[in-house]
């Protein structure tokens, strides 16, 4: 059984669903990411396992106890906000002792947990001053602290990261993980950035209209993505629909557009006449000279977007705008020019056949 | 005329309100240290013999134990009610609030001389409602005046309390019980702190509002208990007693020097919270409102001793 446990999760708030059969469970000591655009339900997901709403129905346990019914306060559940919510008319000391004051600790316990909590997050001498006086980076830090020091039984991040810039916010995604590991909690992390939940994540859930869509390792559902919205959450792709025109010993050939043919290479059994959407990330793609492709995907180069450690093509190929990222590390085709006409080459494993769903491009 | 002229001509109009405004306040003050026995302006000698007459005269000696225990025990009251009102109608989400927030607010609007009557009738009579009973018996006591004044003086710390709230980040509250604090301790711990001068303030107008309140007191009061605005209505009725300038200077400096301390509590606002804005800007709007709500109730600190 795993350690937390979520069952059809229901949430609705007037007429709108906002969670709709939500179930997830994660082992001990895992870190999960919840990934989605606003209004998935991700942060309502966060709110209900913390206790701050109350579920229409389904059910939440922790370690085989259920706690769907329990108060907010009685729950042992460390929570970081995404504004950190350090109480402004304290200072770090007394921020981080707060969890440890209500569950009647000693005061020499309490100085001594303190210390060590604010040595876990390098805050050692921060002590007395005020949240006002301090970095978003070292906010984001007392905050870890204050929801860590209490030995919760697990730990929930709500956008924890956002509103750090991006260098210091990369820093923080490795120190927080390296924390989370040191400590040995169960970690639930709510993000709408995928960088940042394939970096930190074991799993990462991908959530739309209050579902988990796939839950799976961060490469598993970057590299085999259940369906065009997962794909497309975890980065850009470019999506070909169409109908299976002929199937062949190793793949198919897909039909999109106006008479335009694809050749895939797939393990996958499909049927004449179904409809199936591909996927081809930007960086799995190369450009070749014409007539060297296998996959015999002509295009010219109709623009060029220097990106620092990666160029961004745009190719008309296949009767559309194709994407292409190169990294600029040098290289023979590297250095295309506009107007130039190139050859798409890919691995036969680059082309994600997915079942084609509505809404994306 | 240059623009240099009409800023002097504006800076001129300014001061001649200001002091059409402040004189008669300002009168009082020199009056009560005359030592001729009837008011006059300018005054008569230098004395202080009305102030000693504050303390011996029992006239006076009976009122100001009134008025100072009815104005605490007002403050107290209404900041506990206003204090409780505001948390219900900004925490709380019912039908009906807008209708009840105005209610909350309508003492100030409510003629006072409509609420004195009202008083008057069932603090005397008793309100017989089937078996449930209220009042009767409260005229000229000190419970029926603080009742009384309670009612006038819950609109300050209402909307003091109410500004102080909005500004409070709910997450904060959800950030303490996450942390393990029941709902009594993150009122507590967090959200009182973080009210608390909005809290303060209310409290002081409330007591100001008792402090020098007249109509309803004048109605409510006896021959043997009253309060000291009653007494000096009284007193200048009947003779131009100076001691009633004594006394309106004494309450006039008590009503400074509480609006003084008020004054006093950004700084101990900005030192408390460091550089936080939030917490400024809370006090400034918590201050301001209080400022424009207390303008109806004051001013009557001299009215008498015209």
């Amino acid at each position: 059984m795993a350690f937390l446990e979520i069952r059809s999760l229901n949430k609705t708030f007037g007429d709108k669903v906002v969670l709709d059969g939500l179930n997830l469970a994660a082992n001990d000591g895992e870190f999960i990411s919840l990934l989605g655009p606003s209004g998935c339900g991700k942060t309502t997901a966060l709110r209900l396992i913390a206790g701050f709403l109350q579920p229409d129905n389904g059910s939440i346990s922790v370690n085989g106890e259920d706690i769907t019914d329990l108060p907010a306060h009685r729950r042992n559940i460390g929570m970081v906000f995404q504004s950190y919510a350090l109480f402004p008319h304290m200072n770090v000391d007394q921020n981080v002792a707060f969890g440890l004051e209500q569950r009647r600790f000693g005061r020499r316990e309490i100085n001594k947990a303190v210390t060590e909590a604010l040595e876990m997050v390098r805050l050692s001498g921060f002590g007395s001053r005020r949240p006002a006086e301090l970095s978003g980076g070292q906010q984001q830090r007392v905050a870890l602290a204050r929801a860590l020091v209490f030995k919760p039984r697990l730990l929930l991040l709500d956008e924890s990261l956002s509103a750090l810039d991006k260098k210091l916010r990369v820093q923080m995604q490795l120190e927080l993980r390296q924390i989370q590991k040191e400590v040995g909690v169960t970690a639930v992390f709510v993000t709408h950035d995928h960088e940042e939940a394939l970096t930190m994540s074991d799993r990462v859930a991908v959530m739309r209209n209050g579902r988990i869509l796939q839950l799976d390792t961060p490469s598993n559902v970057y590299r085999a993505p259940a369906d065009g919205f997962v794909a497309e959450s975890l980065g850009e792709a470019n999506f070909l629909h169409g109908v299976v025109k002929e199937t062949l010993a190793d793949g198919f050939v897909l039909e999109h557009g106006d008479d335009m043919r694809l050749t895939v290479r797939t393990d996958r059994r499909v049927r004449v006449g179904d409809n199936y959407m591909v996927a081809i990330r930007p960086e799995d793609i190369e450009m070749v000279p014409p007539g060297s492709a296998a996959t015999g995907v002509i295009g010219r180069v109709r623009s060029v977007a220097f990106a620092g450690n990666t160029t961004l093509y745009v190719v008309e190929a296949l009767g559309r705008e194709i994407r292409v990222r190169r990294p600029n590390t040098g290289g023979a085709w590297n250095g295309v020019s506009l107007d130039e006409e190139v050859a798409l080459a890919w691995a036969p494993s680059a082309a994600l056949v997915l079942a084609d769903t509505q809404g994306v491009s | 005329m240059t623009p240099r002229c009409w800023q002097l001509l504006w800076r001129a109009s300014a001061f001649v309100v200001a002091a059409v405004v402040l004189a008669p306040i300002v009168i009082v003050v020199p009056m009560s240290f005359t030592a001729s026995s009837t008011l006059t302006f300018p005054p008569e000698g230098l004395s202080l013999r009305w102030y000693q007459e504050l303390l011996t005269n029992p006239d006076w000696t009976l009122r100001v134990p009134v008025s100072v225990e009815t104005a605490f025990a007002t403050a107290i009251l209404a900041t506990l009610l206003g204090t409780l009102a505001a948390l219900g109608m900004t925490r709380g989400n019912f039908p009906g609030r807008g209708l009840l927030t105005a209610l909350f607010l309508a003492p100030l609007v409510v003629p006072i001389i409509d609420l004195a009557v009202g008083d008057y009738f069932v603090w005397a009579l008793g309100w017989q409602v089937g078996p449930l009973g209220f009042g009767g018996g409260l005229v000229g006591t000190v419970p029926g005046l603080v009742l009384a004044h309670t009612v006038l003086a819950v609109p300050f710390p209402f909307v003091t309390v109410s500004t102080a709230l909005a500004t409070v980040d709910r997450t904060l509250e959800l950030a303490a019980a996450g942390l393990g604090a029941n709902p009594w301790r993150t009122f507590r711990r967090i959200t009182l702190p973080l009210i608390s001068t909005g809290v303060l303030i209310g409290a002081v107008f409330a007591f100001l509002t008792s402090w020098d309140e007249v109509v309803v007191a004048s109605f409510l009061a006896s021959p043997r208990v009253s309060t000291v605005p009653v007494q000096i209505f009284t007193e200048l009725r009947q003779s131009y007693d100076p001691a009633a300038a004594a006394i309106s200077t004494v309450l006039l400096a008590a009503a400074l020097i509480l609006v003084g301390m008020l004054a006093l509590i950004p700084a101990f606002g900005r030192r408390a919270y460091g550089r936080s804005v939030t917490m400024n800007n809370q006090i400034a709007s918590a201050e301001t409102a209080a400022l424009t709500g207390v303008m109806s109730g004051s001013g009557g600190v001299a009215a008498p001793a015209n």
